[in-house]
């Protein structure tokens, strides 16, 4: 266990990623640089009967893998992203396990629903006397990240968030503070969600899914679309990683967040609790707003969502609207992975300051101009980044922003 | 940095509130049999705020709890600076049975079935939301979520919030609703008998010490330590976190006078217990008295052990009659270790101190 050092810093050594767009960094990124809409009809269940019919689905995943110590385990679809997200981080990380021990933080809002759904389907069908218990191993939203360090051998201390849109966030916000206080030189961070039913039919319900397109920003957006997928990094104190040579892919530089204490699904159309905890995340970083070169917005697409966020982001960034820094959703993309969201829009941000260039805001053809911002609807392949702020704005008022650097940019 | 509870709140079938819990503890009460509606909670009557009267019982534990907690903290809601209080939830089954209503009415009636008000409350970090809209909590709020354990890592997740400053007061909240679903599971499992499970919120408040006497507060307990590991085994684990967190209390494994540990189905707890602490005297763990309530009987027992700390003598000799008795049973109650095994080999500890 490392020492405590108030101001160690913390790069990025390893990404996994599983989107709609695809399994894998090359996939997702030759995706996102090219602006692909991958929304399409949804093929887990019937959605024929609700108001939004599409969702964004991993079809590139198989969860075809050969287990070691979880052989005798009936895995959730969800434990099935984590660990193949897990081996392209190791891989990119150079790393084939970690031995000592080490912060895992995942954020998820399902966990293992798909197993407990099906569950309380048979019940319901059959009695619950007759519903197969193995379905419930994998259920509980902790199971998955118990899973991961079993199949691997993990040792150190796990955390699961479960702050709905800002799990993700908040989970690497929390394994950035943990090696930059000390108390840990090697971290995995992330999320994961899948498409499930219950959750499409609950976003319906709340007639917050989109019966057209995901158009965040747009003067016409009427709602979000479902997505699923992962994100996990593998985060490392700065000297620990030159030690073993490591490559560094991108730096976590900040971190915030706040609640608005506003309401039980709505944002606080005042934006002050989305305010506070991009400015928390800017002061951890020791910036100022004029440093950040690109905002990942967290862009639902849902009405009160962009024009909240929307309102935050020119508070503090400056009212000069669209003249500003530039701003992109690419839940328009691939949807709103939930507690994936935020990892996931974290790994495309330090994809784009690594790759130089913007993601598209697509299917956004006339700015809401009751949303002061630079909305960047085209890909732009030729942008210079070096710092960007990712935000996550979540069901009960969670709120968190993480602002990431380039390798070398700090 | 030293931490100090200043607040306690408490929701369980042996009763509502410190004080009624506290008097059926020492008695030695059961609450297997009952539920937490038949030790009295009736949230029409306990709390005022109607916007919270159709949240689910999980919530409803929480809010209650949470409102007696800050009561004892000397926390008004109303005067003090919310962005400088955070919150963390330690969060087991959430809303279970709002998520089993919610899915059988898409399921048997489609989408017209689905009904808004139990998905939004159905939602893990519903208890959160709640908390932080009723007690205006506008700091870090985060939900975990885990097994008994995950009470020690949100009393952990609140002691770091607070000890690195980015936070002024952390509230530390747990809360389970007894749903024949969970009843039906872990017994399909092999993880438990009917009769095993309860229900209920454990909630408490942690602050600096200086913050604290510097408000005027009276500190309850001093939290001397928070750990919580998984390793490859359990034993791994069970010893790693009490290694942790006598290092973090500057304490020897002499100095820890008393135990609380959770359900040992295993009995791999009581073995390193009788190996690394075996002059420690075995406290009573509301598990005992109650069953299982994974996240909210994990901070009943550290609402308990604060009492016990606090209370000393009194308690102590109550407690340990047969056992120790005047001075040697306040002694007794000096330095608490609680501990919990969870069946995926994670651990969590703590260790309060007479403040």
């Amino acid at each position: 266990m490392a020492e405590r050092h108030s101001s160690r810093r913390v790069v990025v050594t390893g990404l996994g990623i599983i989107t709609a767009h695809g399994v894998g960094y090359d996939a997702n990124l030759t995706s996102m640089r090219q602006g692909r809409d991958s929304i399409g009809a949804i093929n887990a269940f019937d959605a024929s009967a609700y108001r939004g019919v599409k969702g964004g689905e991993a079809t590139g995943f198989t969860g075809d893998r050969t287990l070691k110590r979880l052989r005798k385990k009936r895995l959730d679809r969800s434990s099935l992203f984590l660990l193949t997200a897990f081996d392209e981080a190791l891989a990119m990380a150079g790393l084939d396990g970690i031995n000592e021990p080490m912060y895992m933080a995942l954020g998820t809002t399902l966990g293992g629903m798909l197993s407990g759904q099906r569950y309380h389907s048979m019940g319901l069908a059959k009695g619950f006397e007759r519903a197969k218990a193995s379905l419930l191993t994998d259920y509980l939203a902790h199971s998955q990240a118990a899973n991961l360090m079993e199949e691997y051998g993990l040792s150190g201390q796990t955390r699961t968030f479960s702050d709905a849109c800002a799990s993700g966030t908040n989970a690497i916000g929390s394994a950035y503070e943990k090696i930059r206080n000390g108390a840990f030189d090697v971290a995995l961070a992330g999320g994961y969600d899948t498409m499930c039913e219950f959750t499409f039919a609950g976003f319906n319900s709340l007639q917050a899914v989109t019966p057209t397109r995901c158009r965040p920003f747009d003067k016409a957006r009427d709602g979000l679309v479902l997505g699923e997928g992962a994100g996990l990094l593998i985060l490392e104190d700065a000297e620990h990683a030159a030690a073993r040579g490591a490559e560094v892919l991108g730096e976590v530089i900040g971190y915030g967040a706040s609640s608005d204490a506003f309401h039980s699904t709505r944002p606080d159309p005042e934006a002050k609790g989305a305010v506070a905890a991009i400015r928390t995340a800017l002061a951890s970083a020791g910036l100022t707003p004029s440093d950040i070169d690109y905002i990942n917005a967290h862009g639902t697409a849902t009405p009160y969502n962009d024009l909240m966020e929307a309102r935050a982001i020119a508070e503090v960034f400056g009212t000069n609207g669209r003249a500003s820094v530039p701003v992109s959703s690419i839940k328009s993309m691939i949807g709103h992975l939930l507690g994936a969201s935020g990892a996931v829009e974290a790994i495309v941000t330090l994809m784009a300051l690594k790759e130089g260039f913007i993601p598209p805001n697509i299917n956004c053809e006339e700015v809401d101009p009751e949303c002061p911002v630079n909305i960047s609807t085209q890909p732009d392949c030729q942008a210079t980044l070096k710092r960007a702020v990712s935000n996550s704005f979540g069901f009960g008022g969670a709120n968190a922003a993480l602002v990431l650097a380039g390798a070398g940019a700090t | 940095v030293s931490l100090v509870i200043t607040g306690r709140g408490v929701v369980s079938s042996i009763g509502i509130g410190n004080e009624a819990f506290g008097a059926a503890f020492v008695k030695g009460e059961s609450g297997v049999d009952n539920t937490v509606a038949g030790a009295g909670f009736d949230f029409g009557a306990l709390f005022s705020d109607r916007r919270f009267r159709r949240a689910a019982p999980v919530t409803q534990y929480a809010l209650v709890a949470a409102g007696e907690a800050l009561k004892e903290a000397g926390l008004d809601f109303t005067s003090f600076d919310g962005k400088r209080v955070g919150l963390v939830c330690g969060v087991t089954h959430g809303a279970l049975g709002y998520s089993c209503e919610f899915h059988e009415g898409f399921s048997l009636e489609g989408p017209l079935g689905a009904s808004p008000v139990l998905f939004s409350d159905s939602v893990l970090n519903a208890p959160t939301g709640a908390l932080s809209l009723a007690y205006a909590i506008k700091g870090p709020t985060q939900t975990l979520i885990g097994g008994p354990d995950v009470g020690m890592q949100a009393v952990e997740y609140g002691a770091e919030l607070v000890k690195e400053g980015r936070v002024d007061a952390c509230l530390v909240a747990t809360a389970e609703a007894l749903h024949e679903r969970t009843v039906e599971a872990y017994s399909k499992l092999g993880l438990g008998a009917t009769q095993d499970f309860t229900e209920g919120a454990g909630v408490v408040v942690i602050e600096a010490r200086a913050a604290a006497l510097a408000r005027g507060a009276v500190p309850v307990a001093e939290l001397a330590a928070a750990t919580v590991m998984t390793s490859p085994s359990l034993d791994g684990s069970l010893r790693g976190v009490i290694e942790q967190a006598l290092k973090q209390a500057e304490l020897q494994s002499s100095d820890i006078t008393s135990v609380i540990k959770s359900i040992d189905k295993s009995g791999a707890l009581a073995s390193v217990l009788a190996d690394i602490l075996p002059e420690a005297v075995a406290l009573p763990s509301i598990n005992e008295l109650v069953g299982e309530g994974f996240c909210a009987t994990t901070l009943m027992n550290v609402v308990a052990a604060s009492a016990f700390v606090s209370q000393g003598e009194g308690l102590a000799q109550t407690l340990n009659s047969g056992q120790a008795g005047g001075g040697e049973g306040n002694r007794q109650l000096e330095n608490i270790l609680l501990i919990t095994a969870g069946h995926r080999k994670e651990a969590g500890c703590l260790i309060l101190k007479r403040s």
